[in-house]
């Protein structure tokens, strides 16, 4: 939490910082800057979630691929009209769209992931439940058996430990 | 036939998968020692918050208790698993809220012996039945029979029931795989697939003596539309050899 409140204090005061030059800039700039500070943001955020073992790196390839997409369309425009005319569509926006289509795969790849979760989970709740249902029916062997002859036991610790 | 019986009983499970069911659990108990005598007794508590894992205790059945509420699917999975493990040969399964009676559990068991099959399925289509579904619910039960009697290429009645008898070879394919919501329809069609047979052998069900149905108004919606889409995509799948019938009973180990 102390980490995610320094992050969004460096956010403002970035944003403080660029505030002169944000109020004399254009419409187009104003967007570009706000996309570059939401792709920092995804970026250092996934770092942070990474570090602290909270996101496994093999689902954090695809939000930093995601992040890098953007920073890049954000401060090289020109790759998105490249982007464009490759594909052979007419607008920018089109791009939008095909990157709109790739979020809602990385979507669906989480659904797939999550299902797969749900699976393992059920089955090691059920092996859990047999073998706790085994554990029971032996201490209960163990309870009902005749107790065994009790060993003289020297208590006192081995020298050395 | 009582030697037969007798030993036939020595090798089987009565599984009883329950959802917060510590009203009904002491007379069903109570009836499956009656009806069923000398069969062990299993109860998978499905993650209850009431007292239903220790009810089944103190009337002496086996519990397994998941940690966690899993649904219906992998808590009947999870008694096939240990039915297995354990080394029984049957098993019978009865829902938990009392409406599959045990004493009509010895007609699947009758019919098992007459003539050995797979599954035994206690269809609530026959005579002497009070099942009286709501409109809705009658309506989509007997087009769900429908479609699966075309894709199982056999007449089933009561897709839905989960009033059951399993041979081993069987519960080695269900340890495998075994659907998750709302399974009994998705699972014959996955026996049939793998090539294992089944017979169905009406009997009567009771009303519920205790809890919640599973599947409630608006939620036979939601059912049709999740059991038609499970069977569907069922159709695309090919045959698991692990888990085939033909793999199984050439004596292949369990999985």
């Amino acid at each position: 939490m102390k980490r995610f409140l320094l992050l969004l204090a460096v956010l403002a005061a970035g944003v403080f910082a660029a505030w002169p030059w944000l109020a004399e800039a254009s419409q187009m700039m104003r967007i570009r800057a706000l996309m570059g500070a939401v792709s920092v943001g995804v970026f250092l955020i996934t770092l942070l979630a990474i570090r602290g073992y909270k996101l496994r790196e093999k689902y954090a390839v695809l939000w930093l691929a995601t992040a890098a997409t953007i920073t890049l369309a954000a401060f090289f425009p020109q790759v998105m009209d490249v982007a464009r005319e490759w594909f052979g569509m007419q607008y920018v926006t089109s791009v939008v769209a095909v990157v709109f289509v790739f979020l809602v795969l990385v979507s669906f790849h989480f659904s797939i992931a999550l299902s797969a979760l749900n699976d393992k989970a059920a089955s090691t709740a059920s092996r859990c439940a047999i073998l706790e249902a085994r554990i029971q029916e032996l201490e209960r062997r163990i309870g009902a058996a005749p107790a065994a002859p009790k060993e003289k036991t020297d208590d006192r610790p081995a020298a050395g430990r | 036939m009582e030697t037969v019986l007798q030993s036939f009983m020595e090798r089987t499970l009565v599984l009883i998968p329950a959802y917060n069911e510590e009203a009904s659990l002491p007379g069903l108990l109570a009836d499956v020692r009656t009806h069923l005598p000398g069969a062990a007794v299993a109860v998978v508590d499905d993650g209850s918050v009431d007292g239903t894992a220790e009810v089944a205790r103190a009337c002496g059945a086996r519990v397994l208790r998941l940690p966690c509420n899993l649904g219906v699917g992998p808590a009947v999975q999870t008694g096939f698993k240990d039915a297995l493990e354990s080394g029984y040969d049957y098993l019978i399964r009865l829902d938990g809220d009392g409406q599959h009676p045990p004493s009509e559990a010895l007609k699947l068991v009758e019919a098992m012996l007459r003539q050995p099959t797979d599954l035994v399925v206690g269809t609530r289509h026959g005579e002497g039945s009070t099942y009286h579904g709501n409109g809705l619910r009658r309506f989509v039960l007997k087009g769900l029979a429908v479609f699966v009697s075309i894709i199982c290429r056999k007449r089933i009645t009561d897709p839905t029931s989960g009033f059951w008898l399993v041979s081993r070879p069987l519960l080695q394919c269900f340890a495998l795989h075994y659907p998750s919501d709302y399974p009994e329809a998705e699972a014959i069609a996955l026996l049939r697939r793998q090539g294992f047979s089944l017979e169905e052998v009406p009997v009567a069900f009771k009303p519920r003596q205790g809890g919640q149905s599973s599947i409630q108004a608006w939620g036979t919606v939601n059912f049709a539309a999740k059991v038609f889409l499970a069977l569907f995509v069922d159709r695309l799948r090919s045959v698991d050899p692990r888990g085939s019938a033909a793999f199984i009973k050439k004596g292949c180990p369990a999985p």
